[in-house]
């Protein structure tokens, strides 16, 4: 389709990783496919334990995947690297971690973790570059200049937080990896690092994979979602695709149980969901298109059976 | 009003600090409150609010560097001739606390179930060993009532899960047990500190689910220590909003959903992210929460309120009494305060929110 065009940002196709041998074995991703374009945001949500992780991961190399192909601006980045596709990998993803202390040096000033990037990549000709690009960064984050000469101890949570996505933006990156970095935050401090998000996909035209649990912000944030369970990726389509016409009974279950903050309505009763019980094997399944970006993970009967309930519930 | 002689739990002026390498810190600033026998009472806050702290406080199990102030901790206890007397849960013994409260009176139940379980002992022996703790019982009935406490939580097949270990269980399950070993002995409190954060969302409805049926036959207490707004909206009948270690605004879950009066509340409120959200700014409570090492001159959220008055810097606001069930502590209510309007986009959010009332009870 588009993809004589331009190529996407990151396309990832049948990606599986394992770990382990024999019985031991553990399937954390199975045959996932997804492409992420420019500027977009893509939210992968599932409980835990279904490999959101482990994809994102496996798209910043941490993991080398077990089957599969990764492709970053139209290149494959799978398998062994030059030193020059490592080099563009390296620069041109970044990722912002869920916990801001541990991923945060404690014995480094603030300037110095975020221009880390810098100095490895020697991105710059002068110290006074050096420092202003530092300083633009924290600016971009709402810190000041003066917070660049502490120490990550000296800062709040939510700042700690902000120098992670500091650290990150520096590199100026195509491509930034969020993996669960609001979770650890407060509730009042979650929406002003999610706004500064939003800002930042906004001006600088940032692709980005947002990893969560939390199914509110990833429909706040993301353009398209993909739910994830044991490692398949079930369903994935556009925000309102994915939360006004949930297809598979997996997506069903997960959406009729978030919460509502209103306590006179109380929740529906929850749709049930067992895999075994609804006789749904995920091995056996394929894509199915539906609507627009809309596609399923499932064997053709089983999409006639859902669509067709739907149908009578619209009725 | 309901009857003073439900209430079963009454916490006033509790003030507690820790000492630090750096100083002490006050984390707790005159707590007040009351819980009512069948009722769940939720604590909402940001971590360091103190919602953890003051129900640890209840249970006496504070860490070693706490230094309580001031305050009382009344407990209602039922003798075994029926008569009801008021304890002070501060002033009694540890040891009589162990014995005698803990467990068979006011149980917990914590966050993250595998650190509450034993990771080398069976399901099974955990169970038993904490009824055998604290009843004169044989192992037979300990096990008798071991499996109906299992089946109770929703655990099926419990004669095979009393032979597994934690670790062959999922989080869902785990949290299961760790509730069945909190209602063992039979409590009249049951204090849940965020038992539902680490698990997904289909799990955490079937567990909220649960806890509602058995508070329900057992005329339980809940109190419920949650910062997921959505949450307290399903479980809650009361709602104290902790901030920096006040309870800043108290009310029925209908007082503060439909008619919040704190700026904290309506920051808390604003920032739930709603399908109407998309593609607009999520409503911030701009700056972070105070130092508790420093003393708090005035009201703790001045500095974050965009509506903060002169008064807000010099003196703290008393709790201003709204309705018999909904308190308040800002200076906006105070009468010489100019009148405040809620933000816009919250008074939108709160008729909608009515609206989905009125639609849902239409039918």
């Amino acid at each position: 389709m588009q993809q004589d065009k331009k190529p996407h940002m990151l396309e990832v196709e049948d990606l599986c990783m394992y770990f382990g041998k024999g019985i031991h074995q553990v399937r954390a991703a199975e045959k996932v496919s997804f492409h992420i374009d420019r500027g977009e945001t893509y939210g992968l949500v599932g409980e835990s334990g279904s490999g959101k992780s482990t994809i994102g991961r496996c798209v910043i190399r941490l993991y080398d995947p077990t089957a599969g192909i990764i492709r970053f601006q139209g290149q494959d980045i799978t398998g062994k690297l030059t030193r020059d596709r490592e080099k563009q990998l390296r620069t041109g993803i970044q990722m912002i971690f869920q916990d801001p202390m541990s991923s945060l040096n404690p014995r480094k000033k603030a300037e110095d973790i975020v221009g880390e990037g810098l100095d490895i990549h020697h991105r710059y000709s002068s110290p006074a570059e050096r420092k202003e690009k530092i300083l633009k960064a924290l600016h971009t984050v709402g810190l000041s200049s003066e917070q660049a000469q502490r120490y990550p101890a000296q800062f709040s949570g939510g700042q700690r937080q902000r120098l992670g996505i500091a650290r990150a933006l520096i590199m100026e990156p195509s491509l930034i990896i969020a993996d669960e970095c609001i979770a650890a935050l407060d509730v009042s401090i979650q929406a002003q690092v999610v706004n500064m998000l939003r800002h930042i996909k906004e001006e600088y035209k940032t692709s980005f994979l947002f990893i969560s649990h939390d199914l509110s912000m990833v429909r706040y944030l993301s353009d398209r979602i993909g739910v994830l369970h044991l490692g398949y990726l079930l369903e994935t389509g556009t925000s309102s695709e994915i939360f006004t016409h949930p297809v598979h009974p997996y997506t069903r279950s997960l959406l009729s149980a978030i919460p509502l903050p209103n306590p006179v309505v109380q929740l529906q009763s929850p749709v049930s969901y067992d895999r075994t019980e609804a006789g749904v094997d995920y091995e056996k399944g394929s894509w199915q298109d539906l609507e627009g970006a809309h596609r399923v993970w499932c064997t053709d009967t089983e999409l006639e059976e859902w669509t067709e309930n739907e149908q009578n519930v619209g009725e | 009003m309901k009857d003073e002689a439900e209430v079963v739990l009454k916490l006033s002026d509790l003030d507690i600090s820790f000492r630090s390498p750096r100083g002490l810190i006050h984390a707790i600033r005159g707590v007040d409150i009351t819980l009512r026998r069948g009722e769940t009472v939720a604590l909402v806050g940001e971590s360091g609010s103190g919602k953890s702290v003051t129900m640890r406080a209840v249970m006496g199990i504070l860490p070693d560097n706490a230094v309580v102030n001031s305050g009382e901790i009344f407990y209602t206890l039922e003798t075994k001739d029926g008569s009801r007397e008021a304890v002070n849960l501060l002033k009694s013994k540890a040891t009589w606390r162990e014995e005698h409260i803990n467990g068979s009176h006011i149980a917990m139940v914590f966050q993250d179930p595998m650190t509450s379980l034993n990771p080398t002992m069976r399901i099974g022996s955990q169970l038993i060993g904490a009824i055998r703790s604290h009843e004169r019982i044989s192992r037979t009935e300990a096990y008798a009532r071991s499996l109906k406490l299992l089946t109770e939580v929703g655990i099926t097949a419990p004669e095979e899960r009393m032979e597994q270990f934690p670790h062959q269980l999922s989080g869902g399950m785990r949290q299961r047990v760790v509730i069945a070993i909190a209602l063992s002995c039979n409590p009249d409190i049951l204090i849940c500190d965020e038992p539902t954060t680490a698990l997904d969302v289909t799990v955490q409805e079937k567990i909220l689910r649960m806890i509602n049926r058995i508070q329900a036959q057992r005329q339980l207490s809940v109190v419920f220590i949650t910062h997921n707004m959505g949450v307290v909206a399903r479980v809650a009948d009361y709602v104290n909003v902790m901030y920096a270690g006040k309870v800043v605004e108290s009310g029925t879950i209908v007082d503060i959903f439909y008619d919040p009066r704190h700026p904290y509340t309506w920051g808390l409120l604003s920032s739930i992210p709603e399908v109407e959200s998309v593609g607009t700014d999520l409503y911030s409570i701009p700056g972070t929460p105070p130092d508790l090492r420093k003393e708090i001159r005035g009201d703790a959220f001045a500095p974050r309120n965009r509506y903060a008055m002169e008064i807000d810097y010099k003196a703290q606001p008393p709790m201003f009494r709204i309705s018999d069930t909904h308190y308040a502590a800002t200076w906006l209510l105070d009468e010489r305060a100019p009148k405040v309007e809620r933000p816009p986009e919250l008074e939108q959010r709160i008729r909608r929110l009515k609206e989905e009332a009125k639609q849902y009870a239409a039918g």
